[in-house]
């Protein structure tokens, strides 16, 4: 029996080459070895970025309540540092944090070591280099002024290019599979990385480098900032959920047809939701009516992955105590529900007439990529990285202060901006009321988003205080897997039937 | 509208579509649609079966 052998990369590329049926599925300790590299310099960068975006939403915040504080230097202005914020986290770690999980999770599911790790290498640092490049011609004053598409133009090509090589690494991963059937958590992959960079080239070129006129402008840019999140960020954010809560508590999910609804309907609905956040503006009313529809036919995929992971959960919720992996994934997968349900309302012209332009939307957007997403990549993280590294995680109380400051002050953050920016949506719709009034309205709740923002903080530097500190271990002798102390011991078997 | 943005939007609603049909397509003729209840299966093997935990808190 064959057990190696990776394709050479021209051998990869060429459509005759074909894996070899005679090299069985890798085993999971090969597999992990091969993505140690590629895969935590991406975490790492990733966690970086995070504390850097971290300090940017601090000012941000602040500075909505205290707008003399840092006023005297031009770069840090609010129009530079909130888009700086928003772009180094969504960038610099969301999506490496993202990707990196991606590509453990397709080598895990195809059952293939991590091929043509130089080209992760690469793509990795190519696309920090375009982080840097963008955050600090934002600050320069470069800004495209397009949400969620602040960073120059002379930043994109060279995250496209980044991206390029990730795309053509996973179509080389899946074609020399050697795990014939797709799990679930694989469509979500394959989808989500198909369509970043439709996503971002098409928005890119429709809005930057040859942009259209008018109002279609605010079209292409809430069709691109929202599918980035419905159509990149979350297929990857529920494969990982897909995966890890069956893989952690040893049971298969509930229902495999209801996961394979909930992936074709997200893929059908999802692309029209957009245009929601256009209600009330000079748009044509029948896109702004499809996007409503579609936006409330997104309850099919949302309920159906509600309720196939309550019920693979049913019986095993105790779990949640010994598991941080777990503990940030439901947590996470819960959000999804809350957010999903909260922006199918959100999206009716009755309440949009209320919440639009007001605070309620930003809570919106960080209920769906912070509680929901990033919390199932943190999660994610937590299961991935001590399997490559053959480390424990070095303490437990570091793990619980980081998942209650985090879970804690994300939740004070939506609440309190999604009740204020509720109380500001009705102040702002009475006529009889001085602008400034609003503002005043809106105060306490900004005060509380930036204390909920420091307990944040706090959970961000307890996580990548581990981070640092399990690959501070990791730099002693690679030990033999079956040596370490993981969740994957015989002894920790929960009885559940087969 | 220039060339490139009537070729996007083209391109979004003939490219995508037409890939999401390939997609089902391929997924009926390889079988992945069928016998759905052992697709969920496929994430357990000997190294980690089904009715093992594999996580857990660092012990102190």
């Amino acid at each position: 029996m064959k057990t190696s052998t990776a394709p050479g990369f021209l051998q990869s590329l060429s459509p005759a080459s074909r894996p070899d049926p005679a090299v069985p599925p890798a085993a999971l300790a090969e597999i992990d070895q091969s993505c140690r590299g590629p895969v935590l310099f991406m975490f790492v960068c990733g966690v970086v970025w995070l504390l850097a975006g971290t300090v940017f939403a601090l000012i941000t915040s602040w500075k909505m309540h205290d707008p003399a504080f840092l006023a005297g230097y031009g770069w840090l202005t609010f129009g530079r540092v909130r888009p700086v914020h928003l772009n180094l986290v969504v960038y610099g770690f969301a999506n490496q944090a993202a990707v990196g999980t991606a590509l453990w999770l397709m080598c895990r599911l195809c059952r293939v070591p991590l091929m043509h790790g130089w080209m992760i290498i690469v793509s990795t640092v190519f696309w920090n280099i375009g982080v840097l490049v963008g955050a600090v011609g934002i600050l320069a004053g470069d800004s495209t002024g397009i949400e969620w598409l602040e960073f120059p133009p002379y930043a994109a090509p060279i995250l496209f290019f980044s991206y390029a090589l990730i795309g053509v690494w996973t179509v080389i991963t899946f074609r020399f599979r050697r795990e014939p059937h797709l799990y679930v958590s694989q469509w979500y992959l394959l989808a989500a990385f198909l369509w970043f960079p439709w996503l971002y080239s098409a928005a890119e070129i429709l809005l930057v480098l040859e942009p259209v006129r008018g109002t279609v402008q605010a079209a292409v840019n809430w069709w691109f900032a929202h599918n980035v999140l419905g159509l990149w960020f979350t297929p990857i954010g529920l494969a990982a959920a897909y995966y890890f809560i069956p893989k952690v508590i040893g049971r298969p999910i509930h229902s495999y047809y209801l996961s394979a609804l909930g992936f074709w309907s997200l893929a059908l609905f999802y692309n029209w939701n957009g245009m929601h956040h256009l209600v009330g503006g000079p748009m044509p009313a029948w896109l702004v009516s499809v996007s409503i529809v579609a936006s409330v036919m997104m309850l099919i995929p949302v309920v159906t992955v509600a309720i196939n992971h309550h019920l693979t959960m049913r019986g095993h919720f105790h779990h949640l105590k010994s598991s941080p992996t777990l503990l940030f994934i439901v947590f996470g997968a819960m959000n999804y529900t809350a957010t999903s349900v909260h922006g199918v309302l959100s999206a009716l012209r009755s309440v949009s007439e209320v919440t639009h332009f007001t605070h309620h939307t930003i809570g919106h957007a960080h209920h769906g990529m912070y509680a929901f997403f990033t919390m199932v990549m943190f999660g994610s993280m937590y299961y991935i990285v001590p399997r490559l590294t053959q480390r424990e995680w070095p303490s437990a109380r570091l793990i619980y202060l980081h998942f209650w400051t985090c879970g804690l002050g994300i939740m004070l953050y939506v609440g309190a901006l999604t009740l204020g920016g509720v109380l500001q949506g009705f102040a702002m719709n009475d006529p009889n009321l001085a602008f400034l009034k609003v503002v005043a309205v809106t105060k306490p709740y900004l005060v509380l988003r930036s204390l909920s923002g420091m307990l944040m903080t706090v959970g961000h530097i307890a996580f990548a205080w581990s981070l640092g500190w399990i690959l501070i271990r990791q730099l002693g002798p690679y030990r033999d897997p079956s040596a370490v102390v993981l969740g994957s011991s015989k002894s920790q078997s929960t009885g559940a039937p087969a | 509208m220039s060339l490139v943005n009537w070729i996007l939007f083209i391109g979004s609603f003939v490219v995508l579509p037409v890939s999401a049909l390939f997609a089902l397509r391929w997924a009926i003729r390889t079988g992945q649609l069928e016998n759905l209840n052992k697709g969920a299966l496929v994430i357990f093997n000997d190294e980690e079966p089904v009715g093992r935990v594999t996580d857990r808190f660092p012990r102190p």
